[in-house]
């Protein structure tokens, strides 16, 4: 891990450099800053987490280098606060000088960074942040996803419980922007297979008392229960659900057990989900990329950690394609738009909107693990609408 | 009160002024625009400095009223087109100020520690408001997709987008804004906000309405932070529920002490240090890693540091002299020749079956009872007797359970203490209060200012000779003619006593209610007093609680007599003196043997 | 109807468990005369108590009976060294000096324990939950809690009527300077109270962390109902605060089912509404 005294004394000589206005060598030499803006406090501190680990995990096993350049992460804690992504991101683009930036999980702080990044120019990669806005009306060259965005996942749940024959349906989840697009675009795909949605219930961000909604579910009598949230809010859920032992079957996009598995423990057995990953998918970069994980850092990956892995690739590529050079940034960005290569989680490219196009995966949760049972969608991808690069 | 900054606070504001001038034309965009968030910082804080600092009103809220102000011009900011400035401005200050006077309306009647605690709740409902509720977006924060600009048929005049031309309009701002309150500070409306954080009761007990007062006083600061918050949503075009957080308002009450609360300039200078420090605290390239990340303890430690040490803030190391408190500038020409002051009917006060209840016990039964014009009336009795909690009752201070008060042919019963006091009652209480910080002048000015005591009255000019007129005249019968520019607090108790009296005489009140005038004086001082009353009842009427007998013999035209909340006598000293039932309740045998001097 | 009744129940358990920490809250404002923003805090750190002792002890009842003789200790030490200062200060400084309080325990939360949000399990033995309703199990653990709270409301309620040292603690609370003058030494009175107001703060951090786990800014929501509860109840009065907690866990909860976005500015209504009536409280002294 590169460290913040160790990154002073590069930037210090980087801008000494380039002071003397050699612009166009310091764009090739010297070391790469990439601009990490991650919650590394709060909820959503393990996305976070295993976001950055899958970063520094590729680059540690190119050497540390990318497209011959070494690497350093300059790494801000967004809190998931979006009044502060603003100053945050002005601060890594302007004050720290970042060439690229990565960023981030909330998608209210993805959304702040985002406007900013576009104005800018900067190439910028959201490893997780699934705002469909992002892809859609704020879409633009230099912004590139390798999550997913929030309506697609919901529709493809939103498929999959409808092939199960499950009619009747009560949605619970946080009330802000991804909550509102997971549960639309789950309801959007429910509604089209004769589904009927008795109740949606909202809880403020990022409160974890559910006995409310837990006794309203009750009265309501569903036969299935659509739930989005993540992290440790994810993990209260799936125990209190367990609780209260409604007998109603549990789903969910994957993010409602992804990262949470082990701890949940019996009380997750039986939750069916839905996600673009599964750990133990049979293909040849996975089995790669979940050993080397594992054998870094202990534990297995989660889909987090696979986006982190899949925005190192990403970039990589585009990098390839300019030898370096981040001042080629019409290059770079065209690079990364066409880019195509084997993902952990299957094949992966970009649609028009740089948002990635997918397979989706339908697993079930049994003894602290996520099993598959079975492709849910091959190769969805989301709407583009609003989008001016289409 | 406030005065003008010293020579050297002056210079130190011109240079700042200079350097933040000349910035945007060195300094890139990201040392800008952090210039410009702390200047609409300032801004705030300045406008919390008027209820803090100026009227004592210690709000943990203000912070929504800022978000108030921000999320308005996201309200008027249409889709894709840029709102009129004009436009944007406008709605988050009337939205800053209608947030301000529905709150205030609540949380003025409650003083104290309620008070801090309703400005809180009502803060962090507005916070609920914005964050749970669809009325914006909730708690993802809402854009301002198209800052606002002005344009004239075509030309484009100001551009929020622009930085360079916002960061000016900012700077603008809160020059302007510092020029509006220090102006309104001193205005009589502003003097009257300073007597109210110096001492509430006395300004109620010399007829200001200090609920009104208060309220405006809320009022004008949720504008100017509404003004402050409108200008923050064009910083990057993006507000939030979070800008509601207490906690920001809790670090605007601290920049505000850090500063020098209630000189107006010193929060500006606490707004400063304290963006710089943080900014400073949180860049590893400056401190090192371990205390960027651990910045908050920083602040923490330096607030307590900063609070303990010095009480007058930043602003304190700035003077360098101690700022004096200079006498109200009127120059009037020495009072009249007073030893021929005319005789004058006084009023009267009488009471009618008067009684007041606490949770059952009976501290005033039924008590009926004329005081004359123009005497002297001293009430009496052992302790407990109700003597204090009667003179509360006709001074309006607390209500009675039963009976009237009426003063001449006017039923005040139940009228709130300030409407009495207008009504021409002047009261004093058994601990000296006064403005123990305002010069004797200045205490005398606040009494005087209540003849024409208006809201609305910012101008100074049209009432300055009769109000110094009748300042000379009160300073002058009580005997403080040459300790006119003296600090209050640092008299002697007597004179203190005299200035209340002083007080009460430049209020124009001629029906004085006098609680323990004498009390904890010597002989001399008593001497004193004691002719200031039988010179007074000239043209007064005086009612007086004591317990110095010899002195209440030698002053008072009637005793009234209380025990056990009942009127037991009342007459002149010689009849009260002989009456048995008094001799036993109260003064006992040995009186029947003193003689008064 | 089984969801009106479940609903009470939630709200009577949030009521009851508040309750625990606003009445510490009233105890030292009423008698002390401090303004302590700091009070979530010490909730907080309750939490985060919690985490470490169930982590040693393995059973949260356990780590209580650590944690609560740990709290009255931190208690005593922190009135010594800051409060005390506080006492003859104007609420502006009290103010100001506790929130520089909250700041520095926040960080001290961080590095001590860091960012991630912690679930700490329920006792074993109160693990389960029983069906109350047809469709729906409610946790034992939080019938537990009520009931605890209830027992120690109770006891608080007994030893403030009943005992010499409440009758002391009443007297002080209605004139600090007699107390003296009768020869008690407030300084000590006013270090127990404290203390025991540190400790109640704690103990329901505690006790909640299994239901609410340990997250950094999980104190913050228990400062403000803390002082809504006192406002509506009265500074000074258990009673006070027994009845403001019970209302605001009712409304809160039913709030929650029926206008779930406006339930949090119902209780702030619901202030605002009891000052309009009365002023001072319910049970506060004019």
């Amino acid at each position: 891990m590169i460290s913040r005294r160790h990154l002073l004394s590069m930037g210090v000589s980087a801008g000494a450099a380039s002071a003397f206005g050699s612009c166009a060598s310091y764009a090739q030499s010297g070391p790469l800053k990439i601009g990490v803006l991650l919650p590394f406090s709060g909820t959503y501190a393990p996305l976070g987490e295993a976001i950055t680990r899958s970063l520094e995990l590729y680059t540690n096993s190119h050497g540390g280098k990318l497209a011959g350049r070494s690497v350093s992460f300059i790494k801000v804690d967004d809190e998931s606060a979006p009044p502060k992504a603003t100053e945050l991101t002005t601060k890594l683009i302007k004050g720290e000088k970042a060439d690229i930036l990565i960023g981030t999980v909330h998608s209210g702080v993805a959304m702040a960074m985002v406007k900013i990044a576009r104005e800018d120019g900067i190439p910028t990669i959201v490893p997780n942040a699934g705002a469909d806005i992002i892809t859609r009306a704020m879409c633009a060259e230099n912004v590139f996803r390798t999550s997913f965005a929030n309506s697609q996942i919901g529709r493809a749940t939103g498929d999959s419980m409808i092939k199960a024959g499950l009619r009747k349906a009560v949605t619970v989840s946080w009330k802000y922007a991804a909550g509102e697009e997971m549960v639309g675009g789950f309801k959007k795909a429910f509604a089209a297979g004769q589904g009927e949605i008795l109740k949606d219930i909202t809880i403020p961000f990022p409160d974890v008392e559910f006995q409310s909604a837990l006794a309203e579910i009750a009265s309501l009598k569903p036969d299935c229960v659509y739930v989005f949230f993540s992290g440790g809010g994810a993990l209260k859920f799936i125990k209190d659900y367990a609780a209260a032992k409604l007998g109603i079957p549990l789903w969910g996009p994957g993010f409602l057990t992804d990262g949470v598995e082990a701890e949940a423990g019996a009380a997750g057995d039986g939750i069916k989900t839905v996600l673009h990953y599964v750990g133990d998918l049979d293909n040849p970069e996975n089995r790669n990329f979940v050993d080397a994980f594992q054998q870094a850092y202990k534990i297995p990956p989660d889909v987090f950690a696979v986006q982190g892995w899949d925005a190192a690739q990403l970039l990589d590529i585009g990098l390839k394609a300019v030898d370096g050079d981040v001042a080629k940034r019409t290059q770079l960005n065209a690079a990364m738009a066409a880019a195509s290569f084997n993902s952990p989680r299957g094949p992966f490219k970009l649609s028009s909107s740089h948002n990635p196009v997918q397979n989706f995966y339908l697993r079930e949760l049994k003894g602290g693990k996520n099993n598959y049972l079975g492709l849910a969608a091959a190769a969805i991808a989301d709407d583009t609408v609003g989008c001016k690069l289409v | 009160m406030l005065t003008r900054p010293n020579p050297s606070v002056v210079i130190f504001f011109l240079i700042l002024l200079a350097v933040l001038v000349a910035l945007p034309l060195v300094a890139g965009t990201y040392p800008v625009k952090l210039m410009t968030r702390v200047i609409i910082l300032a801004t705030f804080v300045l406008s919390l400095d008027l209820l803090i600092g100026i009227t004592g009103l210690v709000s943990f809220g203000h912070g929504a009223f800022f978000g108030c102000g921000a999320y308005a011009v996201y309200f008027v900011s249409p889709e894709s087109e840029a709102a009129n400035v004009f436009v944007a401005l406008g709605a988050g200050v009337a939205l800053g100020g209608a947030a301000a006077f529905v709150v205030g309306a609540f949380a003025t009647l409650t003083r104290g520690f309620y008070f801090i605690m309703v400005t809180l709740a009502a803060g962090q409902m507005m916070f609920s408001l914005f964050h749970d509720t669809d009325i914006a977006k909730g708690s993802d924060g809402a854009f301002v997709n198209v800052k606002p600009e002005l344009t004239f048929y075509g030309a484009s005049l100001l551009d929020f987008s622009d930085w360079r031309q916002f960061y000016y309009v900012c700077l603008l701002a809160l020059v302007a804004a510092y020029f509006v309150l220090f102006g309104l500070v001193r205005s009589p409306f502003g003097r009257v906000l300073q007597g109210i954080r110096a001492n509430e009761v006395r300004m109620s007990a010399l007829g200001y309405d200090t609920y009104r007062y208060k309220l405006a006083a809320f009022t004008v600061a949720g504008m100017l932070a509404g003004l402050a918050g409108a200008l923050f949503a064009s910083i990057d075009g993006f507000v939030t529920p979070e800008l509601f957080n207490w906690h920001q308002s809790g670090l605007a009450i601290m920049m505000v002490v850090l500063g020098g609360a209630g000189t107006l300039y010193g929060p500006i200078i606490g707004a400063f240090a304290y963006a710089m420090l943080e900014e400073v605290l949180k860049s590893a390239s400056i401190v090192g890693p371990l205390i960027a990340d651990h910045w908050r303890l920083g602040t923490g430690l330096t607030l307590v540091v900063a609070v303990l040490m010095s009480p007058e803030g930043l602003a304190g190391f700035l003077s360098w002299k101690r700022p004096r408190v200079i006498g109200d500038p009127s120059g009037a020409p020495p009072g009249q020749n007073i030893s021929s002051r005319p005789l004058r009917l006084a009023k009267a006060l009488l009471t009618s079956g008067l009684s007041k209840n606490f949770d059952g016990l009976r501290a005033i039964s039924d008590i009926s009872t004329v005081f004359e014009a123009n005497k002297v009336h001293a009430i009496i009795g052992p302790n407990g007797a109700g003597k204090t909690t009667f003179i509360n009752l006709l001074s309006g201070a607390i209500k009675a359970t039963a009976g009237q008060v009426l003063i001449d042919d006017q039923d005040v019963t139940g009228w709130p203490a300030h409407r009495i006091a207008r009504a021409g009652l002047g009261r004093s209480f058994q601990l000296t209060n006064i403005f123990p910080r305002f010069s004797v002048r200045e205490n005398c000015a606040l009494a005087a200012q209540t003849h024409k005591a208006s809201l609305w009255r910012l101008r100074d000019r049209p009432y300055q000779a009769p109000e110094a007129r009748a300042i000379d005249r009160a300073l002058s019968v009580a005997g403080l003619t040459e300790r006119g520019s003296s600090v209050a607090g640092r008299m002697s108790n007597g004179e203190q006593r005299q200035l209340e009296i002083a007080m009460l005489i430049a209020s124009g009140a001629d029906l004085l209610v006098l609680d323990e005038p004498l009390a904890g004086m010597g002989p001399e001082e008593t001497q004193r007093v004691v002719s200031l009353l039988r010179d007074l009842v000239r043209d007064h009427t005086i009612i007086l609680i004591e317990h110095d007998m010899d002195a209440v013999f030698a002053v008072a035209d009637t005793l009234t007599v209380l025990v056990q909340g009942k009127l037991l006598a009342q007459g002149s000293p010689d009849e009260i003196r002989a009456d048995r039932a008094v001799l036993e309740a109260y003064l006992g045998r040995q009186a029947e043997v003193g003689a008064v001097a | 109807m089984s969801l009106i009744f479940i609903q009470l129940l939630n709200g009577l358990q949030s009521g009851l468990l508040i309750f625990l920490a606003a009445s510490g809250l009233t105890l030292v404002f009423g008698i002390l005369g401090v303004i302590n923003l700091s009070h979530g805090s010490f909730y907080m750190l309750g939490a985060y108590l919690a985490l470490t002792l169930t982590g040693i002890f393995g059973d949260v009842f356990l780590a209580l009976a650590f944690g609560i003789p740990l709290a009255f200790l931190c208690g005593f030490l922190i009135e010594f060294l800051f409060i005390r200062h506080l006492y003859n200060r104007d609420h502006l400084q009290q103010v100001l000096l506790t929130f520089a309080l909250i700041l520095i325990f926040n960080e001290f939360q961080q590095v001590v324990w860091g960012s991630y949000p912690h679930a700490i399990p329920a006792p074993s033995y109160l693990a389960d939950s029983v069906r109350l309703t047809e469709g729906l199990s409610y946790p034992v653990y939080r019938l537990a809690l009520m009931a605890i709270c209830l027992a120690l409301a109770l006891a608080m309620g007994l030893v403030i009527q009943k005992t010499r040292v409440g009758r002391l603690i009443r007297a002080a609370e209605s004139n600090r300077e007699m107390v003296e003058v009768l020869g008690f030494d407030s300084r000590m009175i006013f270090r127990l109270v404290f203390a025991a107001g540190t400790a109640l703060a704690v103990t329901a951090g505690m006790l909640a962390a299994p239901i609410e786990s340990a997250y950094p800014g999980v104190g913050d929501r228990v400062l403000i109902l803390s002082f809504v509860i006192v406002v509506i109840g009265g500074i000074g009065s258990i009673r006070g605060a027994f009845i403001g907690s019970l209302l605001i866990g009712l409304a809160d909860a039913f709030g929650k089912v029926f206008m779930p976005q406006f339930s949090s500015v119902m209780i702030y209504a619901l202030m605002a509404l009891v000052l309009v009536m009365r002023p001072t409280g319910l049970f506060g002294r004019t």
